[in-house]
Order: structure tokens, then C-alpha cells, then sequence
């Protein structure tokens, strides 16, 4: 299945503190959530994003706090998938967590241009710029985030392992 | 190839795992803590109960009551409710309620040991690894997940070695090291990361400063930070546990050993650093920072507001007043921290100096209460972060300070080097 729309652009270091910020956790509603969405960022990114529209942002994508609102908070803006050169450690937990697909492209996030088209294929990793005509390859998941991926997060991912699983502490 | 030759992160996974365990593979481990407070475990009940689980655990879960303590809106009042019902539900007996910041309850918590494994859904989880194990900060779905099946997975890091020598001028803190740190990575230097930090300062840093900097490594990116265990640390244990703790302390890895980097910091050669806005690792040193009015001082957060920080500024308002119009907060970490500061005189001191004591909470330091700023303000505060918009509007400013500059600076009214205001 690909994902197909318009890339918005970010810089490094986009933190989760501008993609949702703290005055807004007063609610678990993902739409209510996706209302303030990069409202901090001053972009007007609410009024202009459509759905499948893609972010694309540089290094440390989503820094900060472990807050899940903000992985949430853009699934729910309508944003299809995220394409970072790299992604803070926690947020990249979260949006596989929360089934907000991301990778990790530092060529793709260089050369795309605020409203490029952009399509990406997650099962193989292929991004292209149809604006540009360029295609790239970001790296695949290892395999067993890909399993949680697959179940469709990390809560149907449990659900299915834990009537079978005899787990820890032996 | 033997395994004391391994960082400490890698040697506690392989006494965990019985086998030897390198950076970079992806381990399976029971959690040892886990720990949830209001703002982000409320995200994760409605799942929860979906899945039908009971918390599989529950002697090893902690849940504060921190970020709405006590709640200032309806909303926040609401998702309270909910998470201790979910308390009540499902007989989790550790349920601290307003009893201070969640991270500084865990390194009050005599379950949190050296060699332990530790998770929190929060960021700064990684304060815990300040006695020597590994703490790591989670989202919510991945402490859902926790506290269903009690583990999680773990891609162990690579470890830089951190090794501090020299002493401190006596009004730089823990703070100043981290940002040293924060200086030398900048904000995402230590990705993917920990930090084994070796303390062989001359005086030795105390517990709470060795807090404050693996507070701070979060800023870092780091995945992880501990402190080796040493004389300080067992120390600590005793004191906290009220017994000596049996560990044996590890012997420094040689040389040879696998860490992505070494790096050795002369705490003698810092002096106060400061962090302008609008990012952690804006590190510049006070004195060549232009000395801009403030309007808010606030000393608190889990960088800051633990005893040392309140005997500190304490001792350099005491007698004084803070400046007119300067709104200056502080929140003590705990209410161990709060009793104990009550006990010493210290927060007398600050009350006579115009300082507002507040109850031990997250407060301002989230953007939640206890001194959010105004359009247009510029605060100085201990707090972790000071990313645009995070306690406050688009337009307000926050520098990041340790609290002995932000004493200072309640002096003066204007970003002010501690030295500017020894002795005291």
C-alpha cells in the first residue's frame, strides 16, 4: 500500500513540546489532539495540512518528552507518515507504538521541497519524490518491529502474543 | 573477551541475561520498577482495559499522583479520577499522591537499586540510573504493554565513559556538569546512548548532583546515564534504606574496553553555565551572557528543587530579599525533600526573602502551574527544558540555570553569576 501527498517541511530537533504542547494534555482525544498540532511551530501547519500529506523533517525528530499525545496528535492531523533523517530515540517507540508509520532518509528529507508530491511504499522502504522524479531507500525495520507494526501496534501486538505467552520472572 | 571488561550497562544485561550481551543487540528482560504518573498513564487505561489484562506485576509499579498535584483544572481533575480508579481497579499498593516528582520518588524508592532495571513513561526516567542501574524514560503504550507482561525489549547501548576529575568552585553544581555535557553533545549527541559516569571529583558528588546531570542526559539524547556505584552511593543506600546495601562496586573497565567515546571533564576548570533559549544545549557561560531582566525565578523540577538546591539558595537569600516585582518560586522535589528543607530552616529562610514555596509537583517546569509565564516573560529556572512554548506562550523566554545562578539572579532581578554574589 503506498502513501501518497504534499511534504511539510521542518528543520533538526523538532521537539514534542512544538508538535503538542503541554497546555493540550488536558485530553486523551486524538482529534481533539490534532487541533493543536505543530501549533507552536507557527506555520499554520493545521490549516494547510490535508490528509495523507507527509512531514519531512531533519535530525532528532520529535525530542523532548516521552509524550505519546504527539505521535497521536499527527496520526490524527491526517499525516500519513513522517520521513526524518533520524528520530529521538522515545518518539521513535511511540509512532510505531501508536501505528503512525515513520523512516529514517536523510537523502529524501535534503532534497524535498515544501509541497513536493512524495509517495512512500512502507513494506519496502521506497520513497519517491514525484515532484522531482527522484527515488529513494530507507533502511527496512528489523523484523520484530515490523511484527508489532503488522498487528497494527503495540496493544493488538499484545493482545495476540499474551493468551500464549508465559512470561517473565520465571 | 571477558565480561569484566565490558561497559557497565553491557555487564548488567549479561548478569541478567547469563550470557554475554554486546551493544546494539536487541535483549528481552523483566522490568525490576515501573513507573507511571497522571499525565501520561491516563493515556494508556482505556487500552488497557480493552485488552482485559490485570497488571501482572504490581509490587514493582509505581504511580504518582505529580503532573496535576493537586489538579488546577477540571480536565486534569477528570484524568486523575480515572488513573486512580485504575489504581482502585487493579490493587497497585504504590500510589504516591502528591507526595513530590515522580523521578525523585524513585531514587527515594529503596527498590531502586545499583544493577536494577527501571522504566517510567516520562523522559526524564533517566535520573534513576543516578545509583547505578539502568532507567530508561517509555510512551505510554510500551508501559501498557509493561504492566501486562512485566518486560519489555531493550537494543542495548553503546556507552560513552565519562570520567570527572578536579574539585568545583563552590558555587558550581551538578547542573553546570550536565551542562558541560550537554555542551560537548549538544541535543542529540548522545543518541541511542548511555552514559557511564565515573566520579572522581575531590570533594565527590553528592547524590543529589549526580541527579541533576543524569536528569539532564536525557537532554542529550542518551537512551541511558549511571553513575558507577562508589563510596557515595553506598552511602546513600544506607542512609535511605537505613542498612548498608551488600553490592560488590565495580572495578573501572580498562581502557580497551568498548565505549564509543571517553571523555574526562576537570570539574575545576567550569564555571556557572547557563542555557538559552530556546534549547537545552544552548549552553553559554553566565558571565558572557548579557545580563537581561527577568521576570520570574522558579528553582525546582527533578533538575533541581533537592535538598543541596534549597540549602543553596537558602544560604545565599538568607538575610536578603529577592528582587521587587520578581516572581520567584520554589518547589521542593518531594516532600521527604520539603520536610527535610522544613526541618533545616531552609525554606524559613526562603520565605522571609519573598521566595513562594509551593507544594512539591512537576509545576511550572511541565507548563502546567505554579508559575507559567505571561506573553512576552523571560524566566530563569532549574527546569529540564526550554523549548519555545513550553511554559508559556510563543513569545515568552526561558534561560536554564543551576540554582545557585538563579539565586543569584532572584537578587538582582537580572541573569546574574553566582560569583557576582559570593560570598555568602
Amino acid at each position: 500500500m503506498a502513501l501518497r501527498g504534499f511534504a511539510h517541511i521542518y528543520g533538526d530537533h523538532v521537539d514534542t513540546d512544538v508538535i503538542i504542547a503541554a497546555r493540550y494534555l488536558n485530553t486523551t482525544d486524538p482529534a481533539e489532539l490534532a487541533k493543536h498540532c505543530m501549533e507552536d511551530a507557527g506555520d499554520n501547519f493545521m490549516a494547510r495540512v490535508q490528509p495523507g500529506d507527509l512531514m519531512v523533517a531533519g535530525e532528532n525528530f520529535g525530542c523532548g518528552s516521552s509524550r505519546e499525545h504527539a505521535p497521536i496528535a499527527i496520526k490524527a492531523a491526517g499525516v500519513s507518515a513522517v520521513i526524518a533523517k533520524n528520530f529521538a530515540r522515545i518518539f521513535f517507540r511511540n509512532a510505531i507504538n501508536v501505528g503512525l508509520p515513520i523512516l529514517e532518509c536523510p537523502e529524501a528529507a535534503d532534497d524535498a521541497q515544501a509541497g513536493d508530491t512524495l509517495e512512500v511504499e512502507l513494506e519496502t522502504g521506497v520513497i519517491r519524490n514525484v515532484t522531482q522524479g527522484k527515488t529513494y531507500q530507507s533502511t527496512p525495520f528489523p523484523e520484530f518491529l515490523r511484527a508489532i507494526i503488522d498487528a497494527g501496534g503495540l496493544v493488538p501486538y499484545v493482545k495476540a502474543q499474551l493468551p500464549a505467552q508465559a512470561c517473565c520472572g520465571q | 573477551m571477558t565480561i569484566c571488561t565490558q561497559p557497565l550497562l553491557e555487564s548488567l544485561f549479561s548478569a541478567r541475561l547469563a550470557r554475554p550481551v554486546r551493544a546494539g543487540e536487541v535483549v528481552q528482560t523483566p522490568v525490576d520498577l515501573v513507573m507511571a504518573h497522571d499525565a501520561t498513564l491516563s493515556l494508556l487505561i482505556e487500552d488497557f482495559e480493552r485488552l482485559g489484562q490485570t497488571v501482572r506485576m504490581p509490587e514493582r509499579v509505581m504511580v504518582t499522583c505529580d503532573h496535576f498535584a493537586p489538579p488546577a483544572r477540571i480536565d486534569w481533575a477528570n484524568l486523575q479520577r480515572d488513573v486512580l480508579a485504575f489504581v482502585r481497579r487493579h490493587g497497585v499498593p504504590d500510589l504516591r499522591m502528591y507526595q513530590g516528582i515522580c523521578h525523585q520518588l524513585l531514587l527515594e524508592d529503596p527498590r531502586l537499586l545499583p544493577g536494577t532495571v527501571t522504566v517510567g513513561a516520562d523522559s526524564h526516567t533517566l535520573l534513576a540510573g543516578a545509583v547505578g542501574g539502568f532507567a530508561t524514560g517509555l510512551g505510554a503504550t510500551d508501559i501498557l504493554a509493561i504492566l501486562a507482561t512485566g518486560e519489555t525489549w531493550f537494543q542495548v547501548p553503546a556507552s560513552v565513559q565519562v570520567v570527572l576529575t578536579g574539585t568545583r568552585k563552590p558555587w558550581v553544581m551538578g547542573r553546570d556538569v550536565a551542562f558541560h555535557l550537554l555542551r560537548h553533545f549538544g541535543e542529540d549527541g548522545a543518541a541511542y546512548r548511555a552514559l557511564e559516569l565515573w566520579d572522581d571529583t575531590g570533594d565527590g558528588l553528592s547524590m543529589d548532583a549526580r541527579a541533576a546531570i543524569t536528569c539532564m542526559a536525557t537532554e542529550m539524547g542518551a537512551k541511558a546515564a549511571l553513575f558507577a556505584p562508589d563510596a557515595v552511593t553506598v552511602e546513600y543506600l544506607r542512609l535511605r534504606d537505613g542498612k548498608a546495601p551488600e553490592l560488590p562496586l565495580p572495578p573501572r573497565p580498562p581502557a580497551d574496553t568498548a565505549y564509543v567515546e571517553a571523555l574526562a571533564v576537570d570539574v575545576g576548570t567550569l564555571d556557572s553555565l547557563i542555557a538559552c533559549p530556546f534549547s537545552p544545549a544552548n549552553v553559554h557561560p553566565v558571565r558572557e551572557v548579557e545580563p537581561v531582566p527577568l521576570d520570574e525565578v522558579y528553582i525546582g523540577s527533578c533538575a533541581g528543587g533537592r535538598l543541596e538546591d534549597l540549602a543553596l539558595a537558602a544560604r545565599m537569600l538568607s538575610g536578603k530579599q529577592v528582587a521587587r516585582g520578581l516572581k520567584v518560586i520554589a518547589v521542593p522535589s518531594s516532600v521527604r525533600v520539603m520536610g527535610q528543607a522544613m526541618t533545616a530552616g531552609y525554606l524559613q529562610t526562603l520565605l522571609d526573602a519573598g521566595v513562594c514555596v509551593s507544594n512539591p509537583s512537576c509545576g511550572a517546569c511541565g507548563g502546567i502551574d505554579k508559575g507559567v509565564l505571561a506573553s512576552g516573560d523571560r524566566a530563569l529556572m532549574t527546569s529540564t527544558r526550554n523549548f519555545r512554548g513550553r511554559l508559556g506562550p510563543r513569545d515568552s523566554e526561558v534561560y536554564l540555570a543551576s540554582t545557585a545562578t538563579c539565586a543569584a539572579s532572584a537578587l538582582t532581578g537580572r541573569l546574574t553569576a553566582p560569583e557576582e554574589v559570593w560570598p555568602c
